[in-house]
């Protein structure tokens, strides 16, 4: 009885997931495949609400639906076909994406298949909670997560904190150019230019 | 799944299930005779010229990235907040971890003010 | 057969488990309060800014109901206009966007503690549950302003995506300064750790104006109401919208002011409570025994204060609203350089400077009573000694958790 109920939630959020998926890839208009990805990060918050884990879930929610897609939605509306849909569709990689995937899967398959979860399989369709499976493993509590993070995790927690600098310096160094000369005669050409040719450059 | 994941479930249900009936409701009351002027999109009353899917300005790109990275910072500091005040001692130490954290991310939010990154020109 | 024997099933599944039903029951509750809520908060729109514009503001509709009667006449008239859809309109996303506003702005009902026990679900991630769903919508505008096809549209959507997530930030750290304080993020906990403490709410002053004016943004109020400048943008990410399409965003709208000003008052005003005053006036002038009320155990209380807490609760918010809605009809509009400006260069770095200055505080204050480990049904975990933190005792002294914690009549 329960296995039913929880053969549909699961089903559900699986569709989601993987049916978005798949059409962030097919979809022809790339701002389509910007909006495809709702559903894909919704369905994995839906899998970590699921799992009783909220804490992860708030932070699928904040961080890839409210800031990534919201990035992403913002560059693709730097590009200058957003709806088009007559561009191509492959990019002649075929060969290296599909060995860097046949990596991933593997790299992830492996780790799937050989670490020792904590849990018996199908103990948790009885909404067993994760944490009484096996005492003292795992803990979904913010500030059991705190405490690790600030004490056994402590340098990988400072060291996260250089690399959002970096990625910050190195975002501003790839989207901001500096005030050169040509720059300034760009924006003076610009300037120059008919009015509705302006307004369009301008946004 | 526990009552609070159920709870979350019903309300997210709900809250789509509602305005779904109120469109449909809607759609049964309301007139629809569409024209083709009714259908054009409003420019201020004159004829829209070509399409409204052109190339935007790169400076909102570079807000929504900024944003990213200081919102990873604010997600890393929640659960440092929950145990700060539980704890018993340590907490200048846990006091200096955090600011250690958030002057390297204050060193790059001047960085991009210096680039001037964060003018909208 | 079998399929419909396992249908059955279900649904008695459903039905049997009374926690289920009592959530569906209290989510179509909070669903009501929702709309009564927009409703009103529509008329006593119009009315404050009629009074601050020197008019007296709708009166032909209901007189003395006016409140009831004027808003439902404008959710009708809504209910039965035309709903148009541009031609050249990107249809999927522009009838997907008004979902990804209307369903946050209901979400958030979740989380908010009407009084002592009345919340609709204490989650274990309490406030950092608003924090998640409020930032589902700048996509849902983004969405909106794109999906029309309209040049007013794709710039005020543009406009409210890079403003809704700019001023994200300070209210995320305003937050964090509340929680650092209680050491909790759940909802009953942050009240109940105020309604104790009535003094801490002093502590987190700066961070109550940092929340209103990040929060003022984050609802698109004037002075930020540039998402929909109704003078340079037509009406911005919803121009073409029309009928109850734009019915959503209007509801949204109006259901956010009111969530932002009951939040306000929930985290920096003592939400429900009365700070001790409650207390005091059930011990001498209603004659009860405070001592017995735990706000672990509902029936311990009596029904007659947690309808009171409820209008404490109400009276608060409503304070509240009233103050944004006169800041929004005396404020002119900012431009958008403005805004993202004080969002990144004075409200950003004010809140992160508040925030080291509450953890400060913090660091003095003396330690919360509920041992970290008391919830927790599993061994403590282990702390490597070296790093300095104090080990977790490996058995929690038997402290009463802070937040059913009731204070003793007379004391502080």
């Amino acid at each position: 009885m329960h296995t039913i109920l929880h053969a549909t939630v699961f089903g559900v959020l699986a569709l989601a997931t993987l049916g978005g998926a798949v059409k962030v890839i097919s979809t022809r208009s790339i701002i389509h495949a910007a909006f495809w990805l709702f559903p894909v990060f919704a369905g994995i918050a839906g899998f970590y609400l699921y799992l009783d884990a909220q804490f992860l879930a708030a932070m699928q929610v904040l961080i890839y639906i409210g800031a990534i897609l919201v990035l992403i939605v913002f560059a693709v509306t730097l590009t200058r076909n957003a709806t088009s849909t007559d561009e191509a569709q492959t990019n002649g990689l075929f060969i290296p994406v599909l060995l860097a995937a046949l990596v991933l899967v593997y790299a992830l398959g492996t780790t799937v298949f050989n670490h020792l979860w904590p849990i018996e399989s199908n103990v948790w369709l009885d909404a067993v909670p994760l944490s009484a499976a096996v005492p003292g493993v795992m803990v979904t509590d913010v500030s059991a997560l705190g405490l690790v993070l600030l004490s056994q995790y402590l340098l990988p927690f400072e060291i996260a904190s250089v690399l959002l600098l970096a990625a910050m310096v190195g975002a501003i160094v790839l989207a901001r150019k500096e005030r050169t000369p040509a720059a300034t005669a760009g924006v003076a050409a610009v300037e120059a230019a008919p009015a509705d040719v302006r307004e369009l450059s301008n946004v | 799944m526990t009552n609070q994941t159920i709870s979350i479930a019903i309300f997210f249900v709900l809250g789509v299930g509602f305005w779904m009936i109120a469109l449909a409701v809607s759609y049964l009351a309301r007139p629809s005779k569409p024209t083709k002027f009714k259908e054009t999109s409003y420019e201020c009353g004159i004829e829209p010229s070509g399409s409204a899917w052109y190339q935007v300005h790169v400076r909102y790109y570079i807000y929504a990235l900024l944003f990213v990275l200081f919102d990873v910072e604010v997600a890393f500091l929640y659960p440092w907040a929950v145990i700060f005040r539980r704890i018993d001692g340590g907490q200048m130490l846990l006091f200096s971890e955090l600011a250690i954290f958030v002057l390297i991310l204050v060193f790059g939010l001047v960085y991009a003010w210096r680039k001037g990154a964060l003018e909208w020109e | 057969m079998d399929a419909l024997r396992n249908l059955a099933h279900i649904i008695w599944y459903f039905i049997a488990a009374h926690e289920v039903l009592r959530s569906f029951v209290v989510a179509v509750c909070s669903l009501v309060f929702m709309l009564v809520i927009v409703l009103i908060a529509i008329w006593m729109e119009r009315k404050v800014s009629a009074d601050i514009q020197n008019r007296i503001g709708p009166i032909r509709t209901g007189g003395l109901l006016g409140f009831v009667l004027q808003s439902m006449a404008d959710a009708l008239k809504l209910l039965l206009k035309e709903d148009l859809r541009p031609a050249g309109a990107d249809k999927w996303p522009f009838v997907v966007a008004p979902y990804l506003v209307f369903v946050p702005a209901f979400l958030v009902y979740l989380i908010l503690p009407f009084s002592a026990t009345w919340v609709p679900q204490d989650l274990k991630i309490g406030i950092l549950f608003y924090s998640a769903v409020s930032a589902v919508p700048a996509l849902g505008i983004a969405m909106a302003g794109w999906s029309s096809n309209n040049k007013w549209s794709l710039l005020g959507g543009l406009r409210a995506a890079a403003q809704l997530i700019s001023y994200e930030l300070p209210l995320g750290l305003a937050i964090l300064a509340v929680v650092l304080l209680y050491g909790t993020l759940e909802m009953k906990g942050i009240v109940a750790a105020q309604w104790q403490h009535w003094w801490m709410d002093l502590i987190t002053l700066p961070a109550l104006l940092i929340f209103l004016v990040a929060g003022m943004a984050e609802v698109s109020r004037a002075p930020f109401d540039l998402p929909e400048a109704e003078s340079e943008l037509v009406a911005g990410f919803n121009t073409e919208y029309s009928g109850m399409r734009f019915a959503t965003f209007f509801l949204a709208e109006f259901s956010a002011s009111f969530f932002i000003s009951a939040l306000a008052v929930t985290l920096f005003v003592g939400g429900w409570s009365l700070w001790g005053v409650d207390i005091w006036f059930a011990q001498h002038v209603l004659h009860m025994d405070p001592s017995t009320w735990n706000l672990a155990a509902p029936a311990s209380i009596p029904f007659i204060m947690k309808a009171f807490w409820f209008f404490v609760f109400l009276a608060k918010s409503f304070v509240v609203l009233w103050i944004l809605m006169w800041l929004k009809w005396t404020m002119p509009r900012l431009r958008i350089d403005q805004v993202l400006n004080f969002g990144w260069k004075i409200l950003l770095p004010a809140a992160l400077l508040n925030l080291l200055l509450v953890s400060g505080i913090g660091a003095v204050l003396p330690r919360l009573s509920k041992p970290l480990t008391a919830t927790q049904d599993v061994a403590p975990i282990h702390i490597d000694d070296s790093v300095g933190l104090a080990p977790v005792a490996q058995t929690p002294p038997p402290l009463p958790p802070l937040r059913d914690d009731v204070p003793a009549p007379g004391t502080p």
